[in-house]
């Protein structure tokens, strides 16, 4: 048996950052950058004012100012304003070529083509500078980082219409078992409806991959050995890994170029992991009960696109990671929950705040893989091994399943 | 002016969910379901060994059993068991007529062909009973309940292969202005780049709208008016300031029977939010300035959306965390502060910006959470705990 972060780690070592592609701006959002995005222009571009009123020069004398013209968002002023000269402006307008301070219209009288106001009227911090927010060539959105819908204007405003993003890795799914049908058909005697593929597909869209499911294999050699034709960054077979089947998959790879190692990983729900090369391509193979899948998706296949798409906060459920990113966070338990064993133990919980504070309250713990419990949860409560029995009230580690 | 939660409740009133469409299974997810969706049968849908072994009957006690036959997952027996007899079962086999218990593979020695065993040994427990799961008919997603990745695998366990769901609103956007020109063309003299529009238009995708970007409009009256045009559930135009949001917005859109609701609301950023009705459709008139926009968006323009798909209310996720420094009071405007989040011995501590500008979108592209100012609240001490909205995911 191997600890979790033992798995993690030899599975994360078979894979490196993807290739990148460019992408337009309107299809950025939640893709990676895959270098750092500069801005290609100050913002704002020039200085701007920002209340309605006069462009000035400070060092004119307090005599009335001549109106010249009048600047406008999008219309600007294009000369220069000489001494005792003024610029009617309004709120966005451009400060003329000249001028360094505004005076507010309330603070104005204007007479024909002249307008008086006091000295002390005259207020340079009305004016927003060019580059107030950002300037030609700052880093916008650093390499690593998921767009998000804010970072979508800012690139606008930057100026991008177009940046590289990291391709969306592809992540082929089998299902294997005889006793497998998919919904819709008419079912076997016996059978039961594969359903862990449409939620791990789903789950791999959000976090950034591209799936692809290869549908139902049976529990023999040539139909399994047709996901070595994949075309993909990760194979993901579900099932076929229980004792009585775990070599099946294995015999059945044998005669293509095949690497692949079974191992016991120290926490529940769980079931043997396979893992190994496929012709190049890593290959994970996960239990076919929904409940342990999900575990395993979040545990393996999440970070194993982290580090695909290259991303700076690595979003797994590892202890050490968890205080930089926002995957997981501590809830306090309803109720006791008993001391874990030597394995790493997730139990689903609902999420309750409460007094400003979130409360865990974890769903008996059932061997079966109960899709209405796992559906309904709210979070997984993290048992590290060794926990000892934990008492109402106490902190737990939780991971939020919301979004999955 | 009106307050936030005034103008939020008006905006609710105004909408309708829209009409619904059938969508198959693999493309439910993110979707808002339109009607209880229920099992179309049992799970399991028979009675299964939750461990690889024998099974058999209790009541033969620790006799020696016969093997009459096997049952892989996929492959159920087709006899009985009968007295004294087993069949060889797997996690996942359907348990053969007769049998009522199971005895791990463990447990069990050959002895001349006979399988052998104590009593104690046997256990109904590794039963999973039909239905243990659910039961044909069962609700499994209620309606007005976005479907996750989680509630695709349970409708696929029950023979669910497409759902009722909301048809998405259609959310139409212009950007006003004449200073304004896309990121990449040339930029005008004296002008800036739209930019608000593509933050919207992202956000709107996330709330399970579809955006229609009616691209940039000119200062006018009569570009203005084609707003009216678009085939849209919500119609929002970004600025128009330069004579000022709300006089050309409100004059172009007047001759094309525009029916304002409100036109300013108590908070900060933003302040210059028009709600009316243009013709039969709703329109939420936002401030030019992005920052403003975005965060009108998030107030107002979510709960529309949320409105429109049928949801439950209370879809702006609002949490607590403790201030890490003194806040003075607020006037009576409702503020809504950028500021960083931390993490510090299982709490979450916000840190505001030093900057506020509402003109800069670096600082709310990098900020974690809003803090919400209520109006008229007093100066807040370090440590307290105040309101926030995360920002995590837009």
């Amino acid at each position: 048996m191997i600890s979790v972060e033992e798995a993690q780690r030899r599975v994360l070592s078979a894979f490196k950052p993807i290739d990148a592609e460019l992408e337009d701006l309107v299809h950025l959002a939640g893709r990676i950058a895959a270098e750092d995005i500069r801005a290609r222009g100050d913002n704002p571009p020039m200085s701007i004012a920002t209340v309605d009123g006069y462009a000035v020069r400070q060092s004119d004398s307090d005599a009335p100012r001549k109106i010249v013209g009048k600047a406008t968002p999008g219309h600007p002023y294009f000369d220069t304003v000489g001494v005792n000269e003024a610029v009617r402006i309004a709120i966005g307008g451009v400060m003329p070529n000249g001028t360094d301070a505004l005076v507010t219209v309330d603070n104005a009288e204007a007479a024909g083509e002249v307008v008086h106001f006091r000295t002390t009227a005259v207020q340079p911090d009305f004016v927003r500078h060019a580059g107030h927010d950002f300037k030609s060539g700052s880093v916008l959105v650093q390499a690593g980082k998921r767009i998000t819908a804010r970072d979508m204007a800012l690139l606008a405003a930057g100026g991008i219409a177009q940046a590289k993003v990291r391709r969306r890795p592809r992540v082929a799914i089998a299902s294997v078992g005889d006793e497998l049908s998919a919904p819709g058909e008419d079912r076997r005697d016996g059978d039961i409806y594969a359903c862990t593929g449409y939620g791990l597909s789903a789950m791999i869209q959000t976090w950034g991959g591209a799936p692809c499911d290869f549908g139902i294999l049976e529990d023999n050699a040539e139909e399994i050995a047709t996901i070595a034709d994949a075309d993909a960054e990760l194979v993901v077979t579900l099932g076929g890994n229980s004792v009585g089947n775990t070599e099946l998959v294995a015999r059945a790879l044998g005669t293509t170029d095949f690497a692949m190692e079974t191992w016991k990983v120290a926490y529940r729900p769980g079931r043997p992991l396979l893992f190994g090369q496929l012709g190049g391509t890593p290959m994970l193979g996960l239990p076919g009960n929904p409940a342990s899948a999900l575990v395993c998706a979040l545990l393996f296949i999440r970070p194993s696109l982290d580090v695909m798409l290259g991303t700076q906060q690595r979003s797994c459920s590892l202890p050490q990671r968890i205080k930089c990113g926002c995957q997981s966070m501590t809830a306090r338990l309803s109720s006791g929950l008993p001391a874990t064993d030597e394995r790493r133990t997730y139990v689903r919980a609902s999420l309750v705040t409460e007094g400003g504070e979130v409360w865990a309250e974890p769903y008996p713990v059932l061997d079966y893989p109960m899709l209405s419990v796992l559906a309904k949860a709210d979070a997984l409560i993290v048992l590290p091994p060794g926990a000892p029995e934990a008492k109402a009230g106490d902190r737990v580690e939780v991971i939020p399943l919301d979004g999955y | 002016m009106i307050s936030v939660e005034d103008a939020q409740t008006r905006i609710k009133a105004a909408f309708q969910p829209v009409a619904t469409e059938t969508v198959a299974l693999a493309e439910l997810c993110g979707r808002v379901t339109a009607e209880d969706i229920r099992a179309q049968t049992d799970q399991p849908p028979d009675a299964v060994s939750s461990m690889d072994g024998y099974a058999v009957r209790q009541a033969d006690g620790d006799s020696a059993r016969s093997l009459i036959g096997s049952a892989p997952a996929g492959h159920p027996f087709a006899g009985t068991v009968g007295p004294h007899e087993a069949v060889r079962i797997f996690t996942g086999s359907v348990i053969p007529d007769g049998a009522d218990g199971v005895v791990i593979q463990e447990d069990v020695d050959i002895l001349g062909g006979k399988i052998v065993f104590t009593a104690a040994a046997i256990r109904p427990d590794y039963i999973r009973p039909a239905a243990l799961d659910f039961r044909r008919g069962d609700v499994l997603v209620t309606a007005g309940h976005i479907v996750t990745a989680r509630d695709l695998a349970l409708l696929a366990a029950a023979d669910i292969t497409s759902a009722t769901v909301r048809r998405r609103p259609c959310v139409a956007f212009a950007s006003i202005g004449d200073e304004l020109s896309a990121p990449g063309a040339p930029r005008r003299p004296g002008g800036i780049v739209a930019s608000s529009g593509f933050g919207l238009a992202a956000m709107i995708a996330k709330w399970g709208g579809v955006p229609l970007d009616l691209g940039i409009l000119a200062d006018s009256a009569a570009e203005i008016a084609t707003i009216a045009d678009a085939e849209a559930d919500i119609l929002v135009t970004l600025g128009g300031a330069s004579v000022g949001d709300h006089d050309l917005v409100q004059h172009a859109l007047g001759a094309r029977d525009f029916q304002l609701d409100f036109w300013k609301v108590a908070m900060r950023p933003g302040k210059p939010l028009i709600f009316g009705r243009l013709g039969v459709r709703p329109l939420l008139g936002m401030p030019g300035n992005p920052v403003s926009a975005l965060v009108c968006a998030m107030l107002f323009l979510k709960p529309a959306i949320a409105a429109l798909l049928g949801l439950a209310p209370g879809t702006i996720a609002r949490g607590t965390a403790r201030l890490q420094c003194d806040l003075a009071a607020n006037d009576r405007r409702e503020a809504y502060i950028r500021a960083s989040l931390s993490r510090n011995s299982g709490e979450l501590w916000a840190t505001p910006f030093d900057v506020q500008d509402s003109s800069m979108l670096t600082v709310l592209a990098k900020a974690d959470a809003l803090i919400v100012r209520p109006p008229g609240a007093p100066a807040a001490k370090a440590g307290s705990s105040i309101e926030i909205i995360p920002l995590a995911d837009l």
